[in-house]
């Protein structure tokens, strides 16, 4: 993989996806995450592979297309950046926010974990209850009871 | 033929403790794989999806495509080892192992059977295609999530209706977001009303900064039931109090009937703009001031920082006020601390927040920005599109999703009509255009200007403005359009008037029932749904 990043003698590091898949990245991008900082640290053969258990090749491939975006020291503006970050989130399909959602927060990478819940809860608001679970493939499981109960829970009062 | 992946599970990290894995655990997790392989021999196992490995936390294994399953989840801070037959309903723990709390997530090893010789299987050849899908094809059910993400989600929400309505979608999810989320809030806005001392420059009395909205109400259940409009101010935390449709002003004669809560899980609810409001209020019982209540030159806006990190917090807030004179008045909402803000001198006349910046005009069409932090105004167009003097009409910004608009009133030979530019950053000029396009209807508020789509709005056609009385209100001389509203007191008429860019009508929209019953004063449907 190219080196967004010339300026920084960066070391190579080699990530592994749950599928066997391995990815060479520059070691400031992996540190974006976490969860792979606090395994560097204590990693003795810098390059064995690391294990990136839970995520899948596809998912680790978005997962450090971010990274690297957010590593480089460019001269993106905020304002560039953000926009970047919008056009990522909206190239996504529905089950990669998933997997890259519980990548995010196995990785722990902030950035990406506020990207994805950000774009998650925007695609929440304006949506009536029964598209949003039509959405998100979700099966209300509430009874008629229950729902009277939670439509109970925020009424408009007026003081007119 | 087999695959239970126990290397995989050992490999895996901590994600929170920040911790390795500890020889124990995946020796534990070692235990529990045999076991849970040992259990499977007898059956001919095949991998699973080519992956053998899902996502941690809780799943609904009943979803994969499997006719029997087993694995390892972390669930409720325990590690279970589980297995399910097709059918079967739920899953049923056949080992868990409860571990430090805060020690270890482990990847979740899945041993799918391929054919297991049990009971009176009858296998479902529909199936087999599913099964060589890979994990991205398959119909994902979000309330599989984890708590703690979707969680993370809810808090992203500002406002109460959209927390409550991310509650009221599955168990899970309402498990997820507390209601003290929903219960703690106002309704319109997380940080507002806030209350303003008195200042020698701004208000001899101290001032309320609520939140306003348009929203439009649909009855859920009868689709045959013509929208409404609806404007709301909140002054009192958690209360709400009808506006005239597209007025600042309370309405002070609402129907008989009119309940004092309404159900709104009967309505779909589309907020179409969000504004504030700066009002007076009584030093001593701190009630509004119904007289100097929001004089009109006192607009506001509400500015955000466009890079806060959510949520939002008063912190990254600021409120951007026009005034009498050439000042705007900044106020940093965190600390209340002021910054007088001017343009070359010029009076502003509208001010608007356009892509995370407030942009300011004067009376001829002259704009400029400023960036939240820097407060420094930054010509944008020198282009002055009118005079600003006359017979001309008041001048408002519109922003929109494609550009910012500048729309005013004029008339010719006493005809009315209306003139629109849209602003071209890159020529530092306004361009001319004939209308605002046949997929949007422009409603004209003093709060601020919205778009919304005429398919919102059944039976309304686009391209058009809508816009309430006293709106346009020329710099001198008579506005021709008491003609139209067929008044020159305004303060005791709210009828709106619509016109149409295509065919040059007018009129008022009581004139027109598909129009009128959108934005009259409050129909007797919305408590007859919802009472």
């Amino acid at each position: 993989m190219a080196s967004t990043s010339t300026s920084t003698l960066s070391r190579k590091l080699i990530l592994k996806s749950s599928d066997g898949e391995k990815f060479e990245v520059d070691e400031n991008v992996a540190m974006q995450s976490q969860t792979i900082k606090h395994m560097i640290e204590d990693l003795d053969d810098i390059n064995s592979p690391i294990p990136v258990s839970i995520v899948t090749g596809t998912i680790l491939s978005k997962v450090i297309e971010y990274c690297k975006k957010h590593a480089t020291e460019d001269s993106d503006s905020d304002e560039q950046l953000k926009q970047w970050d919008k056009e990522y989130a909206n190239n996504m399909d529905l089950n990669t926010l998933y997997y890259l959602l519980l990548a995010a927060n196995y990785m722990e990478i902030k950035g990406l974990l506020e990207l994805i819940t950000q774009c998650v809860a925007d695609m929440i608001k304006g949506k009536s209850p029964e598209e949003i679970r039509a959405h998100f493939n979700i099966k209300n499981d509430f009874t008629p009871q229950e729902e009277a109960n939670i439509r109970n829970e925020n009424p408009w009062a007026f003081e007119n | 033929m087999y695959y239970a992946d126990s290397t995989k599970a050992c490999s895996a990290v901590n994600s929170y403790s920040e911790k390795q894995l500890t020889n124990f655990h995946i020796f534990c997790a070692l235990i529990l794989s045999v076991l849970c392989v040992c259990m499977l021999l007898e059956f001919s196992l095949a991998p699973l999806l080519g992956t053998g490995a899902l996502p941690i936390g809780p799943f609904d294994l009943s979803l994969l495509p499997l006719r029997c399953v087993a694995g390892f989840s972390w669930m409720e801070r325990q590690l279970h080892c589980v297995f399910q037959f097709e059918g079967g309903g739920d899953c049923r723990p056949i080992a868990s192992y409860s571990g430090h709390s805060d020690v270890v997530w482990l990847a979740t090893s899945i041993v799918a059977l391929d054919r297991p010789h049990c009971g009176d299987y009858c296998p479902n050849p529909a199936m087999n295609p599913v099964m060589k899908k890979s994990f991205l094809d398959r119909h994902i059910s979000w309330s599989e999530l984890p708590k703690e993400l979707l969680s993370l989600i809810a808090k992203r929400f500002n406002t109460r209706d959209d927390i409550h309505k991310f509650r009221s979608i599955c168990k899970t999810w309402q498990a997820s977001a507390p209601l003290s989320l929903i219960t703690m809030n106002s309704i319109l806005s997380q940080i507002l009303p806030i209350q303003f001392p008195a200042d020698p420059e701004l208000s001899s009395t101290p001032r309320v900064l609520m939140a306003s909205s348009v929203f439009l109400l649909r009855s859920a259940t009868n689709p045959e039931l013509p929208p409404y409009l609806l404007s709301v101010e909140e002054f009192t935390p958690g209360k709400l109090t009808v506006r005239f449709p597209l007025s600042d002003n309370v309405n002070d004669i609402l129907p008989r009937g009119f309940p004092k809560a309404l159900d709104i899980s009967q309505f779909i609810v589309s907020e179409l703009g969000t504004f504030v409001t700066m009002n007076l209020i009584d030093s001593e019982s701190f009630v509004r001031t119904k007289n100097g209540r929001r004089p009109t030159n006192n607009k506001a806006i509400l500015f955000m920082d466009p890079y806060y990190e959510t949520p939002l917090s008063i912190n990254d807030c600021s409120v951007v006020e026009m005034s009498n004179s050439i000042t705007l008045y900044v106020t940093r909402l965190g600390t209340m601390e002021t910054h007088k803000v001017t343009f070359k001198g010029r009076k502003i006349e509208d001010i608007v927040s356009y892509k995370g910046r407030i942009y300011a005009m004067d009376r001829t069409g002259k704009v400029c920005y400023m960036d939240y932090h820097s407060l420094k105004t930054i010509s944008v167009a020198e282009d002055s599109v009118c005079a600003g003097a006359g017979p001309e009409g008041r001048k408002y910004l519109a922003a929109a999703t494609d550009g910012l608009f500048l729309v005013y009133r004029w008339w010719r030979k006493n005809r009315p009509g209306f003139k629109v530019f849209k602003l071209n950053e890159d020529e530092e000029r306004w361009d001319y255009h004939q209308g605002i396009g046949d997929d949007r209807i422009l409603f004209v508020n003093w709060s601020g200007c919205f778009f919304a789509s005429p398919k919102d709005f059944p039976g309304w056609r686009g391209n058009s403005i809508v816009f309430p009385g006293d709106s346009f209100r020329p710099y001198s001389g008579q506005s021709p359009d008491h003609k139209i509203f067929k008044t020159q007191n305004y303060s005791r008429r709210h009828d709106v008037a619509v016109y149409h860019f295509d065919s040059g009508e007018c009129f008022l929209a009581s004139s027109n029932p598909v129009y009128f019953d959108v934005v009259r004063p409050l129909p007797a449907w919305l408590w007859a749904v919802a009472g």
